[in-house]
């Protein structure tokens, strides 16, 4: 087991590596040094500015300073606004996304995990119609549609939440998690749905219902864990979906987090801002892609690593 | 053995013979029209796309309105009337709305069309040099597909625009370029299991150069393989193209996407919901029928199916 983590680990290394070296590229193709500012500068002042911050040296050695940078957890400064680091940016945007996120992440599972349990085991039900139609709207209605109705419906028609600025309050958050929600249940339901009715018809079920246990303990105890595991496998691309999700969400309903940041600082053209956080993320995603990965190793007794 | 009429004979039977069997078969296009018909969500789907898409195309030179140009001879935003024929009533700028919202539509599709033939392009290349090659290009090539796929896309795409700009031809080439990875997958399984055939083998015993082989041999036999593919990445382009025109990052003013309009509708939603009704049923019925052919024509030409 710890072999194989460790070959995960070093197999993830490269990723990181490729995404660090296309921005540390894209940075070198920006237009534009970071100091050329309608203000003249004095030659000497530049050539100071530049000696400190390594400009005047060879690409190669700029590339070392620049993995050195990032290996001690420095993302830069930012080109935009002065006296800001990437680092401080992302500090004050990354309690309200993970607020927002982890929040919407906890109650999609819950919800999805039932709602396809329900689904699964009484086919053609109501509840399973509405997994069936949860699953087809929200993957042909995009999200920025759904977002701007539902704000159009719950704050303007009906006036029961508060709109325009955002805080960390359940009124405020009620809709972005809901939205989120809605969309992370829509492929979750479906998905446990479908793996559950499979692990029912198995040999194992069978055995389980000729022996006399009641179908609770059934599937408590048997059912449960093999349903599971393809929903463990989701978990990665639903929180690369999140992200991007996160994107939309924190535009529409103002929420001063990470995908705001990054979205300002992309109409901005704030690079070195745009690039810490393409990053930062990609080291999450990456992080969380092994962990998920570990966990399936963990769950699923028929891998053996 | 048999005198020579007794051989004509039985040579014309089995010339009638075989006519009746080529008669009674049917083509994998054939058959797969009759499954795609037999797919009832997904006919009516492409009837309505198709109909969402001559509006797209003629519809700007009926309305008798430019969609830059404002109409301030009624108050501005104007609700769906038939005043001045503001079918869909006009946006804030007093701007016709049916006119905007059918150019939008244009670009939604132009992009998703052209996108996709840019992620054609360097998917099928990618996959096809690396599943022919094989060992240490493909493993390399292939682990770097891994790599990009396990990043969120979305943000390369906001990574593209801060860098190149938001022109309309960078922007295409953006989405394809970040829209080729199935597609590279898929042709690289195809690839490997062509390489081995006979025809391939007979055209490297006469020494045709190995990129000849691949894109005169092996290209052309991928076709349909490619074009389930592609109807499935057009929706997935005009989707991240209208998130990005809704960011803000995409097609810019006076020019105009469903992406755009939704942005601006959202913004006036209060006093002007058509404006964000509109463009959003568009984009959604869109998006929904496209999802719907796409998996209709999978279903219907995909062999493992039969």
């Amino acid at each position: 087991m710890l072999s194989y983590v460790i070959k995960r680990l070093f197999g993830a290394i490269p990723t990181i590596f490729v995404v660090v070296t296309v921005c540390f590229v894209m940075l070198q193709l920006a237009p534009g040094g970071p100091f050329d500012s309608e203000r003249k500068v004095s030659p000497e002042v530049l050539a100071n500015l530049q000696a400190k911050y390594h400009l005047n040296e060879p690409l190669y050695r700029q590339y070392g300073y620049y993995l050195n940078n990032l290996l001690h957890g420095d993302l830069g400064a930012s080109f935009r606004y002065a006296d800001w680091s990437v680092n401080a940016l992302v500090g004050n945007a990354l309690p309200y996304s993970l607020a927002v996120g982890g929040t919407a992440m906890v109650l999609s599972l819950v919800i999805g995990v039932l709602l396809g349990v329900i689904a699964a085991l009484k086919q053609n039900s109501i509840v399973d119609y509405f997994v069936m139609f949860l699953g087809n709207f929200g993957n042909a209605v995009p999200s920025f549609v759904i977002g701007p109705v539902l704000i159009l419906i719950f704050c303007l028609w009906i006036q029961l939440l508060p709109f325009g600025e955002f805080a960390l309050t359940p009124a405020y958050m009620a809709l972005p998690v809901a939205l989120l929600t809605l969309i992370n249940v829509a492929t979750l339901g479906r998905v446990m749905r479908g793996s559950l009715i499979e692990v029912l018809h198995s040999n194992f079920i069978r055995t389980a219902r000729a022996k006399g246990l009641p179908l609770r303990t059934i599937i408590a105890r048997h059912a449960m864990k093999p349903a599971l595991l393809p929903v463990v496998t989701l978990l990665g691309p639903l929180a690369i979906s999140s992200i991007a999700q996160a994107v939309v969400t924190e535009t529409m309903f103002a929420i001063p987090g990470v995908g705001r940041l990054l979205v300002n600082g992309a109409i901005n053209r704030d690079y070195t801002l745009v690039l810490g956080l393409v990053i930062l993320v990609a080291v999450i995603t990456v992080l969380f892609n092994l962990l998920v990965d570990i966990a399936y190793a963990l769950l699923d007794p028929r891998i053996r690593y | 053995m048999f005198s020579k009429s007794k051989r004509q004979q039985l040579a014309q039977n089995l010339g009638g013979q075989l006519e009746a069997a080529v008669i009674e078969g049917r083509s994998p296009w054939k058959d797969a029209r009759i499954r795609f018909r037999r797919n009832h969500a997904a006919v009516v789907s492409l009837v309505l796309l198709v109909l969402i898409g001559l509006l797209v195309v003629i519809g700007p030179w009926i309305v008798p309105h430019s969609y830059d140009e404002a109409d301030w001879s009624v108050a501005a935003p104007l609700a769906p009337t038939f005043t001045n024929w503001h079918l869909f009533g006009t946006d804030d700028n007093a701007r016709d709305l049916l006119v905007r919202v059918l150019i939008g539509g244009r670009i939604s599709f132009m992009v998703g069309i052209l996108g996709t033939l840019v992620a054609v392009v360097i998917g099928v290349s990618w996959g096809a040099i690396s599943g022919f090659f094989g060992g240490k290009v493909d493993a390399l090539m292939m682990r770097f597909v891994d790599v990009m796929y396990a990043l969120p896309f979305m943000l390369f795409a906001i990574l593209l625009m801060t860098f190149f700009g938001r022109d309309l031809v960078l922007m295409f080439v953006a989405l394809g370029a970040i829209s080729w990875l199935d597609m590279a997958r898929i042709v690289r399984g195809q690839t490997l299991s062509l390489k081995s055939k006979e025809f391939v083998e007979a055209a490297r015993a006469i020494g045709v150069p190995r990129r000849a082989i691949i894109f005169r041999h092996i290209v052309p036999n991928l076709l349909g393989v490619v074009v389930i593919y592609a109807t499935v990445t057009i929706p997935n382009v005009i989707l991240t193209e209208s998130v990005l025109s809704f960011l803000g990052l995409g097609v810019q003013e006076p020019m105009t996407s469903w992406g755009v309009l939704v942005q601006d509708g959202a913004q006036h939603m209060d006093t002007a919901p058509w404006m964000l009704l509109i463009p959003a049923l568009f984009l959604s019925v869109t998006l929904y029928c496209a999802n719907y052919v796409g998996d209709g024509l999978r279903d219907a030409l995909d062999p493992k199916d039969r």
